[in-house]
């Protein structure tokens, strides 16, 4: 190890992990170089950029990119930066590019593709001393599983289906939900920021011990007060949290959701009427077969975690997560639309994701705060450690060797920590010193 | 129509917001009322796009519900809130209702912390058994296409 270099074997334990890593700043910048520079990070869906010329803006780390549809409908990944006197070459958030993307400084333009297409007086160059195709804008690797895609800065011969491994069996359960086998996330997007550090959030959402009691407020609605929520979340629960390797985890709530007969945890009971549900599973009975269909709608939307930026929860919720610095991170909730569903279920997707998860949703801003109490806490410099023991000694493997944990255990935090020890302690990232 | 009476409405239910006193709050509203802020655009449709809130009457009861539990811990302790509403206009609407548009500034003080909130409002208001009631109420943010802390409390 390099002098003066961090020693991440050291903050990284196997039941605890130091406070350093939430707020050391010359952490954050080795995790944009050893993490968001060298695996696949997630950017956006194929359904957001659906049209020729449609862009939306996204970061890979903390670099600006463009996911772009060109004109022959082919996907980019582009740097958001002009190649001639660095300067963005799109302002705006998400839009259609008609004419591609001209930079207002000296007017150089950009096709869709990101190909350069002109400039103000080309004479300005000597013959041979340019050659315009050398410079479109920098693509970025970009690859798709099943319309999620990922960008990777240095590609290293892993693909995405190998970094996405098992969790790709989550993408297809939340899939196979739409009766037309398309997830579709055009119906915008809610963006929350706090004040902490980007990790907290990627433990949080696989942390299951704290749903009933930190979102207390929430369980306890007339609607949720007379359920006994330990049969899900206590000792004699049926939830499971799951290590899924490479920092990839999931909390299985299909055991509840086959028991109350599907989608638990979202607006299908009560909420729609009965020929909607009616018409939904007949919708997605033709697609699968009975059998099939039953099977899924009692799985219902998995809830399930892509290190390093990628959440998807049970309100059809797809979640991209931001880090700004080392205690700034926002986070962009997508309600994920069912296709071919009935329009009212798909309605009651897209209210339950501000409902719940958003900025003044019913649950999301009590997480939000607990984030920023955890930063503040960080200030007290004495026994440094956070604690991650709890199911260590007791958790089990199942049938596919994943490691398996009760919901109020930390199966699943270890595993994000176990990737992350492994990513941060490689300086070099696999190329000789 | 009043315009003494609607402004004086519209300053009550804002002083109402800024003391987090929920159900007097609540007990302003029409029981079809729907609280509406929007998400990316003050025009977007918001049965097919995502809102901040979109909330009628049963899904503002339950808001109401849990701030009330003192477990809603985003709001614990709760942020100190001062708005000032202006540029108040009223004009007649559909079946007799009252439409009133204004703005606010609204500081948010929570544990050191100060956040600024501005936006623009439209009430529709209707009078039920002599009293103004809100019938609709739609705020939109300045910043309803960023990135935004929390907004636990009323808006």
């Amino acid at each position: 190890m390099a002098a003066g270099a961090i020693d991440y074997g050291e903050l990284v334990r196997e039941d605890q992990v130091h406070a350093r890593l939430y707020y050391d700043d010359a952490i954050f910048r080795d995790e944009m170089e050893r993490i968001f520079s060298r695996v696949w990070a997630y950017v956006g869906h194929e359904s957001e950029v659906a049209e020729p010329g449609e862009f939306v803006a996204r970061w890979m780390g903390l670099q600006p990119v463009l996911l772009v549809r060109d004109r022959n409908r082919r996907l980019h990944l582009l740097l958001n930066r002009c190649r001639h006197r660095s300067n963005t070459v799109c302002q705006l958030e998400r839009g259609k590019a008609a004419g591609g993307f001209r930079c207002a400084y000296h007017g150089w333009t950009y096709a869709a593709s990101g190909e350069l297409i002109g400039m103000p007086y080309p004479v300005g160059y000597a013959p041979g001393d340019f050659r315009k195709e050398d410079y479109g804008l920098i693509e970025v690797a970009l690859e798709s599983y099943r319309g999620f895609l990922f960008g990777h800065l240095n590609p290293n011969g892993k693909t995405l289906r190998d970094h996405l491994g098992a969790t790709t069996r989550l993408i297809d359960q939340a899939i196979d939900l739409a009766p037309n086998g398309e997830l579709i996330l055009r119906a915008g997007v809610l963006k929350h920021m706090y004040r902490a550090n980007w990790k907290m959030t990627m433990e949080n959402v696989l942390d299951a011990y704290h749903p009933p009691i930190l979102h207390q407020s929430a369980f306890h609605l007339d609607s949720g007060k007379s359920f006994n929520w330990d049969s899900i979340y206590g000792p004699d629960g049926n939830a499971r949290i799951r290590d899924l390797g490479d920092g990839h985890g999931q909390i299985d709530f299909s055991a509840q959701n086959r028991k109350s007969g599907g989608f638990f945890f979202q607006g299908l009971r009560g909420e729609v009427a009965g020929d909607a549900q009616r018409a939904y599973i007949e919708g997605l009975e033709r697609r699968l077969g009975k059998e099939r269909a039953a099977e899924t709608i009692g799985n219902s939307d998995p809830h399930f975690s892509i290190f390093p930026n990628f959440n998807f929860l049970p309100p059809g919720q797809v979640r991209l997560i931001r880090p700004v610095s080392v205690d700034e991170t926002h986070i962009y909730y997508f309600p994920a639309l069912l296709a071919g569903a009935p329009e009212e279920i798909n309605r009651e997707r897209i209210r339950r994701n501000g409902y719940m998860h958003g900025p003044a949703g019913l649950v999301a801003p009590d997480d939000i705060d607990v984030y920023e109490r955890n930063q503040d806490a960080l200030r007290a410099r004495k026994d440094e450690w956070l604690l991650l023991r709890r199911g260590l000694r007791t958790e089990r493997r199942d049938e596919d060797g994943f490691r398996v944990g009760m919901a109020y255990e930390e199966t699943t935090q270890r595993g994000i920590w176990r990737h992350y020890r492994k990513l941060m302690s490689d300086a070099t990232g696999g190329a000789a010193q | 129509m009043d315009y003494r009476e609607v402004e004086q409405f519209i300053f009550r239910e804002a002083r109402l917001m800024d003391e987090h006193r929920y159900d007097e709050w609540l007990a302003l509203w029409a029981r079809d009322g729907l609280y509406w802020v929007p998400c990316g655009r003050d025009d977007a449709d918001p049965e097919r796009e995502v809102s901040i809130i979109y909330d009628r009457y049963p899904q503002l009861a339950n808001r109401i519900q849990r701030l009330r539990t003192g477990k809603a811990f985003a709001e614990d302790p709760p942020s100190r809130l001062c708005r000032v509403v202006s540029n108040i206009e009223i004009e007649t609407g559909s079946d007799g209702e009252i439409v009133a548009h204004s703005t606010f500034v609204l500081g948010d003080l929570r544990k050191h912390r100060e956040v600024h909130w501005y936006g623009r409002t439209i009430h529709r208001l209707r009078r039920i058994d002599g009293a103004l009631r809100i019938a609709y109420k739609k705020v939109m943010l300045l910043n309803n296409d960023e990135p935004l802390p929390n907004l636990a409390f009323l808006i």
